[in-house]
């Protein structure tokens, strides 16, 4: 028994009701004051009131048969008449009126509400796993159309945030199965094995002890990137140059462990942002460079500003990634991923070139203004040099 | 059977290469696309094991390249199992449409890729999981061999020879081809290993005439 209720509760229902109701208040005031007037006027006015004589269309005429008592009866019993078949189709035409007002006013509130359904029914469709749909409202410039396009605009954010959890989710668990599958291979090989010597299982200790601590780090990330959504509020005056100038410094001693060299080239690069964060974002790009970099090469540590951009440049001369690599889930990895997401915190974007034969340039790039231009295009700054990124 | 494990992570692909050389299969390894297209259209495999992501291309590129022949690989075209961490339902679909025969998500049972490999390569057997050719029967999941019932105590070499032999009986194979198939790329090609093992087999046969030596051509597994 729920369907007369809702019929009875929707908006269309209310304002076709009320929408009758003044019809019918306003037909019923007219047709009462002209009763009202015509039946007071008659009465006082009469046509017939004292001699043998009544005036008839300006003519006098003299009343002769009857006596004047008999022919104001006459009069009256006629206005009489008359206002009673005034009050009766009055009556009539305003249940008329009513009637056809609910039908009229049913019609009308249908129509204005119709994008109202349709939002309704796009709603209901919606999936969490599927946020593609839009209400796609094609009508006049109205409040219906300003409602539908900020619902279509909400649709767009959440489809953005989920799109980037359901890949951020997707980086992580193919980061985190990599290191695992190792580890069980290893260790299943061997145990099926009972030849298997023990210096065989010392290197496969070793594996599983690499790989163990691979996926300690891969939950640092994890973490580093759940506290980066907490802080994201504290935004600080950073220069960036400062920053990496640090940086380099910290991170020399790995460097030289590997065999590269670490050189930081910093122009002042001032933005509002998280320094933790950044310091991460910047700590991820150098890990990734190092692991690329061939021994005996330098990795550059580069920052400035261009355009109403602040950037930070990582630049190494290893084999050179896939650009394409940082939009694609599951080929980032989890701390390409996470620098992505701190740029995008800032409001920034993260940028990958490829030297035409081998090294990779990853740039961060952060507004410096409220509203700067489109990013730069290309590699920042001169401080690149060709022995190192051939090419670029 | 000559197996290919395309593996960028190096501890993953020896691991893997390790224990199914001890099922007794010849195995390679490629640690990017374009080493894995080399070996592809330079020897003959009977499977591959592919990766999804490798670092200067992708896996299932590689697979459906083989399948739609884009890329002319060695002989008849190789099963393929594609061995990726991505497990979403999209990416299996993906995969398997691309022409893979079978898809396995990291991290894996190590029993559970042999037993794969064994019935994907039961496929070319013919389907059944124990081989019989006359008094001969070769079981590759037990690694068992017996001749009128009695087991035979054959190598891992000896072992995958006999399998091959079995899974072309009557068909007169060359050494070229039992090399290709049997060995893997460490062997050199101007040994007479092929000669060697073919020898040491017949030798622990109870009866050595059932392979016989066709001259100039190769070897044959006799129907009885």
């Amino acid at each position: 028994m729920t369907r007369p209720i809702v019929f009875v509760r929707s908006i269309r229902f209310r304002l076709s009701v009320l929408y009758s109701l003044v019809v019918f208040a306003l037909g019923g005031a007219i047709l009462g004051v002209a009763y009202y007037f015509l039946h007071r006027n008659l009465r006082r006015l009469p046509l017939i009131f004292d001699s043998r004589v009544m005036t008839i269309n300006g003519r006098p005429i003299i009343i002769q048969d009857i006596d004047v008592d008999t022919a104001q009866l006459v009069e009256q019993a006629i206005t009489q008449r008359a206002l009673d078949l005034l009050a009766d189709y009055s009556i009539v035409a305003l249940i008329v009126l009513f009637l056809l007002s609910l039908v009229v006013g049913w019609i009308i509130a249908g129509r204005a509400l119709r994008p109202v359904a349709d939002m309704t029914a796009v709603a209901r469709e919606i999936q969490a796993s599927d946020l593609s749909r839009r209400i796609g409202y094609s009508g006049p410039e109205d409040e219906m159309s300003r409602l539908a396009g900020t619902f279509d605009e909400m649709l767009e954010r959440l489809d953005g945030a989920f799109h980037a959890q359901r890949r951020f989710l997707a980086d992580t668990s193919h980061d985190l199965r990599t290191p695992l599958a190792v580890i069980r291979s290893n260790i299943d090989v061997l145990a099926a094995d009972p030849e298997a010597s023990l210096d065989e299982w010392r290197e496969a200790g070793g594996i599983v002890q690499r790989n163990a601590e691979r996926m300690a780090e891969m939950i640092d990330d994890l973490l580093a990137a759940a506290r980066l959504e907490v802080r994201a509020a504290a935004m600080v005056q950073v220069d960036l140059a400062e920053q990496v100038t640090e940086m380099a410094v910290e991170l020399g001693p790995r460097a030289a462990e590997v065999g590269v060299a670490l050189e930081a080239r910093a122009q002042p690069a001032r933005i509002d942002g998280v320094p933790h964060s950044l310091r991460r974002a910047v700590a991820n790009l150098v890990d990734n460079a190092l692991k690329a970099a061939p021994s005996g090469s330098s990795v550059l540590i580069g920052t400035g500003t261009l355009d109403g951009w602040a950037w930070v440049m990582v630049a190494d001369g290893g084999e050179g990634i896939d650009p394409a690599a940082v939009d694609q889930p599951g080929r980032a990895g989890l701390g390409l991923s996470i620098v992505k997401e701190i740029a995008e915190a800032h409001g920034g974007v993260l940028a990958a070139h490829r030297g035409s034969e081998r090294g990779t340039a990853m740039v961060i790039w952060i507004p410096t203004v409220a509203d700067p231009g489109p990013v730069p295009t290309g590699v920042p700054g001169p401080a690149h040099e060709p022995a190192r990124l051939q090419g670029l | 059977m000559r197996l290919l494990i395309v593996e960028d992570e190096a501890e993953l692909a020896s691991a893997l290469a390790r224990g199914l050389r001890r099922e007794g299969h010849a195995v390679d390894t490629a640690a990017t696309a374009s080493a894995a297209e080399l070996k592809l259209v330079s020897a003959g495999y009977d499977l591959v094991l592919l990766d999804w992501n490798l670092p200067d291309g992708s896996g299932v590129e590689i697979c459906r390249a083989v399948n739609t022949g884009d890329l002319a690989v060695f002989g008849e075209k190789p099963r393929v199992l594609m061995l990726t961490a991505r497990d979403d339902v999209d990416d299996r679909v993906l995969g398997l449409d691309a022409g893979a025969d079978d898809y396995l998500v990291k991290p894996f049972a190590f029993v559970e890729l042999a037993a794969r490999v064994r019935a994907l390569l039961r496929r070319e057997d013919g389907g059944t999981p124990v081989l019989t050719v006359g008094t001969l029967r070769l079981d590759p999941a037990r690694f068992e061999a017996t001749q009128d019932q009695n087991p035979l105590d054959l190598t891992a070499k000896e072992f995958s020879l006999l399998h091959y032999f079995m899974a072309h009986p009557g068909v007169v194979l060359s050494q070229e081809r039992l090399l290709e198939h049997v060995w893997d790329e460490m062997a050199d090609p101007f040994t007479n290993v092929v000669r060697v093992t073919v020898s040491n087999l017949r030798k622990k046969l109870a009866d050595p005439s059932v392979i016989e030596t066709v001259p100039g051509r190769g070897y044959r597994l006799v129907v009885v």
